[in-house]
């Protein structure tokens, strides 16, 4: 009964940690698209100041997140994520604005991604 | 390369924890659930061990939770034999009366070459000598022979024979080290074994192992190179 005991500890631990994991990912996900939605705004803006500084936030942001996150999730979609977000601030460096909005678009969705693909839906079961 | 290695170390503990909680009965005959966990657990153990892109806790949880699975399904079987017939079957009789079951061989996709080579396995190398073969849910063919060609027993002869009680041995010494449990179920001390080991002619340090039973009949076998003073036993043999 030992083992019995031990196996429904390992279990419900392994439920509770997932699904702590689970919010936790989902409210590092918000809070980047968050900060990259108002970057964006802030180009279209003609705040670039501001946006650079909305960005190196993020990249900090993402940087604490992404420790946790690589020891759990794969790490590719992390690294994509991370060689994206730290390429942002060169396009507004050098007003390159369409290549700028092509990758925040790419990172939004690879993000969105790391996301959807932890969820336990019907889509990712199947 | 560092990473490779400490992860390969840190993956094999996790399987080895994982088949310690499965326990000892999935070390043996493998039921089919058995032999499914164990198939999975092997695969999934190399894929964070061969890319290092894969989280190590992405190896792990899905090693976990197929032994934990597994455990709670077997605690579950013992409760429901519903359950224990679905997930692990039931024995088939293929041989009933010295009569073979073909239907029962072809439900089994037994061939007549498959059933003669576990006979013979068992040792039963002429069909006739067989009164039953049982097929068990580990794919193990269990066989009862016909009354004529069982072996004779002490009950057959109607011998009278001493009881088993006791005569049981059970290591004591192994490799010069005491083995408490050893001394615990044969009743002894120690200093009783120390004792023995000294009538032979050895220190304690110098046995290879020592058995001993709870009528307190020991069996010794020193280590290669020693001798004992008395003169009897010498390196590799038993005393």
């Amino acid at each position: 009964m030992k083992r019995v005991a031990a196996a429904i500890v390992i279990m419900a631990l392994m439920l509770g940690s997932g699904t702590g994991i689970l919010l936790w990912l989902h409210h590092g996900t918000v809070d980047l698209l968050g900060d990259i939605a108002q970057a964006e705004q802030q180009v279209w803006d003609g705040e670039i100041k501001e946006a650079f500084e909305t960005l190196e936030q993020a990249q900090q942001d993402w940087r604490e997140d992404e420790i946790y996150f690589s020891r759990l999730l794969r790490h590719r979609e992390l690294d994509t994520v991370t060689v994206t977000l730290d390429s942002l601030p060169a396009y507004l460096e050098y007003g390159d604005y369409a290549s700028f909005f092509a990758m925040t678009s790419q990172a939004k969705s690879m993000i969105r991604h790391i996301w959807e693909a932890e969820l336990p839906s019907w889509n990712n079961l199947l | 390369m560092l990473v490779t290695l400490m992860r390969t170390i840190l993956i094999y503990i996790v399987v080895v924890c994982g088949l310690r909680l499965m326990g000892k009965r999935q070390l043996g005959e493998l039921q089919p659930s058995e032999l499914v966990v164990t198939i999975l657990v092997s695969d999934i153990a190399t894929l964070p061990i061969q890319d290092p892109g894969f989280s190590l806790v992405g190896g792990a949880v899905p090693i976990l939770t197929l032994v934990c699975f597994e455990v709670l399904l077997s605690a579950a079987t013992l409760k429901s034999r519903r359950l224990r017939r679905l997930v692990s079957g039931t024995p088939r009789i293929v041989i009933r009366d010295g009569m073979i079951d073909q239907q029962e061989m072809k439900n089994l996709r037994y061939s007549v070459d498959d059933l003669m080579e576990l006979l013979r396995g068992g040792g039963f190398f002429d069909l006739q000598e067989v009164g039953y073969a049982i097929v068990e849910t580990t794919g193990k063919l269990n066989v009862c022979p016909k009354a004529a060609c069982r072996p004779v027993t002490p009950q057959d002869m109607k011998l009278n024979v001493s009881s088993d009680t006791g005569e049981f041995p059970i290591l004591v010494v192994s490799d010069g080290r005491i083995i408490e449990k050893g001394l615990e179920f044969c009743g002894v001390t120690q200093e009783w074994v120390r004792e023995q080991a000294r009538v032979h002619g050895f220190l304690l340090e110098q046995l290879f192992l020592m058995t001993c039973t709870q009528d307190k009949k020991i069996y010794a076998v020193p280590k290669d190179g020693f001798k004992a003073e008395s003169g009897h036993g010498k390196g590799g043999e038993a005393i």
